[in-house]
């Protein structure tokens, strides 16, 4: 049994949750036809088709790139602190991808460890997230090597599926998902959309984890990643990724103190108040980034922090990302690179 | 420091560490009786980048209590009248006993990586070496990524780590 919903009253639908004063991220066209997650201002500016992958991911739902944790007055001799209330603005994702959906289970471990972060998690509880199901892929796509596919559930609240003659077919995964197209949809047994099955398997994790594990000290990263520029673009788009910084930003009366993204790309991140930096070159911040994603996330988590959406290498302007450097650890541990 | 009691103590601080590790040494001649030799080995760059001198002299009045000083090769004065030379060298050469001793490192991580193996080498077990990591830290509660050793997250999980703990971590520190 198929729910379905035809695109003009999913569009519909999209400006009844906007006038009702929620916020909608869905993809839309941004200048030099880059498609972006963005705050969408009418549903006409959606975009859910004819694209693999938006440039960046809808961690900023989750995880804005710059919120105030509290605020700081001066008065004399005293400090006056104030707490910010977490800004749980209900928001609807729509139109994401399985692969970013896939990221907001994966990051709840680290927000939940130990210290629960009551920033992350108040807008995690007021976000639901509609995704749709890929039917188109590019080279990059690599989501089912690390075991998420097409349709994969993780991290959905709903799905929409692509049928004929302008309708989605509609499956909830949560309750958040049932109670949003409660009432909207239209029961059409007849429908049920074939799922594809997704980009080829590129790498094995066990084999990658493995090398990991034995080669921290090899020359294989500095040969791999020797041509990383450390711009971050790979981290900042990433879904998965999510090293802050955190800074005050004041004057003599008082201010704020903000969390902002940052990056284990970046030469400064690590560096000691003596001027010593345990990840002096780029090789050690990329193998940093790697043994993150795919050898210490799923030791101390049980997840890798990786969902294969390939976003990375799409932005990076050497081509590098997180596959190519994969792949090419694979050909080392296999023995067909030679390490110098 | 409960768990050292009978055992003869090394404290080893390079450059600004000595604010730190005093309060260790202030613990330890406050509770005299329950320590055996305490040895305080304090070294910076120059003579003019010690501090707390004052109180150095004073412990080394105290009973059982030997204090070493020294400075990097360059950074003495005409009248410098104590050790010169790198901290990992001056321990190798001061025939400080081993044998049941606990030693508690606290420096730069350069001085750190050579000071462990010498201290291994001198007899002592893995198990009683420590030291504090000085990673960079922004949110201190696991999870801002910065100051993670390998798997484990110096803010949560150190900062105070063995010599053997140390052994099974990467080198990023």
């Amino acid at each position: 049994m198929s729910d379905v919903i035809a695109k003009d009253d999913l569009l519909r639908l999209v400006d009844q949750w906007l006038a009702e004063g929620k916020r909608v991220l869905g993809p839309v066209k941004a200048g030099d036809g880059v498609i972006l997650y963005a705050p969408l201002a009418a549903s006409s500016q959606l975009v859910l088709e004819g694209f693999v992958h938006a440039a960046n991911s809808i961690k900023e739902a989750v995880f804005p790139r710059s919120e105030t944790i509290y605020t700081y007055k001066f008065n004399g001799h005293e400090i006056e602190l104030s707490d910010v209330d977490p800004d749980s603005t209900q928001c609807i994702v729509i139109g994401a991808r399985p692969c970013d959906a896939a990221s907001l289970p994966v990051l709840d471990h680290l927000f939940n460890w130990d210290y629960k972060d009551k920033f992350y998690n108040a807008r995690r509880a007021a976000t639901t997230v509609v995704t749709v199901a890929c039917s188109e892929y590019d080279d990059n796509c690599f989501c089912t090597s690390v075991g998420l596919g097409p349709a994969a559930e993780q991290g959905s609240d709903a799905m929409l599926l692509k049928a004929p003659d302008g309708w989605y077919e509609v499956r909830a995964v949560t309750d958040k998902g049932t109670a949003l197209f409660n009432g909207k949809t239209t029961p059409a047994p007849e429908i049920k959309v074939p799922i594809s099955d997704g980009p080829a398997k590129k790498f094995d994790t066990v084999d990658i984890e493995t090398f990991l594990k034995n080669n921290y000290e090899s020359d294989a990263w500095r040969d791999i990643t020797m041509r990383c520029l450390g711009c971050g673009a790979c981290a900042y788009n990433c879904p998965t990724c999510h090293c802050f910084d955190i800074v005050d930003e004041g004057d003599a009366a008082g201010g704020r103190r903000v969390k902002n993204w940052d990056s284990c790309q970046f030469g400064q991140f690590t560096v000691h108040a003596s001027g010593h930096n345990p990840r002096a070159v780029q090789a050690q911040r990329q193998r940093q980034r790697i043994q993150h994603k795919f050898r210490i996330y799923p030791e101390k988590f049980g997840a890798i922090l990786c969902t294969g959406c390939g976003t990375c290498t799409r932005n990076c302007p050497v081509s590098l990302g997180v596959l190519n450097t994969l792949e090419a650890i694979a050909a080392v541990a296999r023995g067909s690179i030679e390490v110098k | 420091m409960k768990d050292w009691k009978g055992k003869n103590l090394i404290f080893i601080g390079g450059g600004i560490a000595m604010p730190p590790i005093r309060c260790a040494i202030w613990y330890a001649l406050e509770n005299r009786a329950d320590y055996g030799n305490i040895t305080i080995v304090y070294g910076a760059r120059t003579v003019g980048d010690l501090v707390f001198v004052d109180e150095l002299d004073q412990w080394a009045q105290k009973e059982r209590t030997s204090v070493i000083q020294c400075v990097d090769p360059g950074g003495e004065t005409p009248e410098w009248k104590h050790e010169i030379g790198l901290i990992p060298h001056v321990i190798e050469r001061s025939n400080i006993p081993a044998e049941n001793s606990v030693a508690l490192v606290v420096g730069p991580p350069i001085m750190i990586r050579f000071t462990l193996p010498v201290l291994d080498k001198m007899g002592m077990a893995k198990k009683d070496i420590y030291t504090s990591l000085e990673n960079r830290m922004k949110c201190g509660i696991g999870k801002c990524g910065r100051c993670n050793c390998g798997p484990v997250y110096v803010c949560k999980e150190g900062p105070i780590f063995s010599f053997e703990q140390l052994s099974q971590l990467p080198s990023d520190y």
